[in-house]
């Protein structure tokens, strides 16, 4: 597995971070995972994150594992909710830290009703959003 | 969604214990002490060395170590680390910290930096005040994450952004 990331300063972060709040934060803000988030569908930043999760014997496969996790955060929350829920109880170092902040910082957006009055059916969609990040 | 997302746990191996820390008030202090070997590679020594040409003027008192955090080198005597925010804030308050001014400081007092949603993202250790110019610097001892102990002006660190707090323990 071979990502484009910017090792240099995730590394660096990662390193001087004393809070996952502070990690959260600086992974939020570089540009390559925000890149790797879009270039990717959420199946497929899951299975990068199974294969990394394989090795985490370096600080740089640390690195990897957290950036394919912020990378989830930006994906739509109905594609990424169970995958939070279910990150809060792994042994990952910070995991639970970091889920919950994903968790405190998606707010509702908006709330969708769709009516079928025909069968007495409707349904309801909410949708979340994160802070917005702006990427140079 | 009915993806199975077992993976997270049966892939990860638990590295962290933790060890009993109270407040003054006898509150738990939830902490996280990871027994795994320091996960150094090449890459991590090289930002390590560039860092210390980055903070030319610092000076790094050990080896890293993620036995502990800067929380853990202020609040919890190295023994630890403590990486809730609201785990600091609860020690602010229990163990009777009360902010002070710049021009109060005397060594031994500690330096808490806000980022600003309130969370506390580093502290340490007020070792000394110094003058320039007009200007009052606090050189402080902190810990900067899994790396070293580093004494350092407060304004010199790379925890930048961030509202800077001084306080003295009154208990």
């Amino acid at each position: 597995m071979n990502l484009k990331l910017n090792f240099e300063n995730l590394i660096e972060r990662l390193s001087f971070a004393n809070t996952p709040a502070y990690l959260y934060k600086h992974y939020r803000q570089d540009s390559s995972i925000y890149k790797l988030s879009q270039e990717n569908s959420t199946a497929e930043l899951i299975e990068f994150l199974k294969k990394a999760l394989c090795d985490v014997g370096s600080i740089s496969e640390l690195a990897t594992v957290y950036a394919i996790l912020i990378a989830l955060t930006f994906k739509k929350p109905e594609e990424v909710t169970d995958f939070f829920v279910a990150l809060q109880n792994s042994h990952l170092r910070w995991a639970d830290k970091l889920a919950e902040i994903y968790f405190l910082n998606s707010s509702i957006k908006s709330v969708e009703y769709s009516f079928d009055l025909s069968d007495d059916i409707y349904t309801y969609d909410l949708y979340y959003e994160q802070p917005k990040v702006s990427i140079s | 969604m009915t993806d199975n997302y077992d993976f997270l746990s049966k892939l990860i191996k638990k590295d962290k214990i933790e060890i009993t820390t109270q407040t003054s008030s006898h509150s738990n202090i939830e902490n996280e002490q990871y027994v795994k070997e320091q996960m150094q590679d090449a890459l991590f020594n090289k930002i390590v060395e560039d860092s210390k040409k980055k903070f030319s003027g610092v000076r790094i008192r050990n080896n890293p170590t993620n036995c502990y955090n800067c929380h853990g080198m202020t609040f919890a005597s190295r023994r630890t680390g403590i990486y809730d925010p609201s785990e600091v804030s609860k020690i602010l308050v229990e163990d009777k910290y009360s902010q002070i001014a710049i021009e109060d400081l005397i060594p031994g007092d500690i330096v808490v930096y806000f980022a600003t949603n309130g969370d506390p993202e580093h502290s340490g250790i007020v070792l000394s005040i110094e003058k320039i110019g007009s200007s009052l610097v606090p050189m402080i001892v902190s810990k900067w994450g899994i790396t070293y102990e580093v004494v350092h002006s407060v304004y010199d660190s790379p925890y930048e952004d961030l509202s800077i707090e001084y306080y003295r323990c009154k208990l």
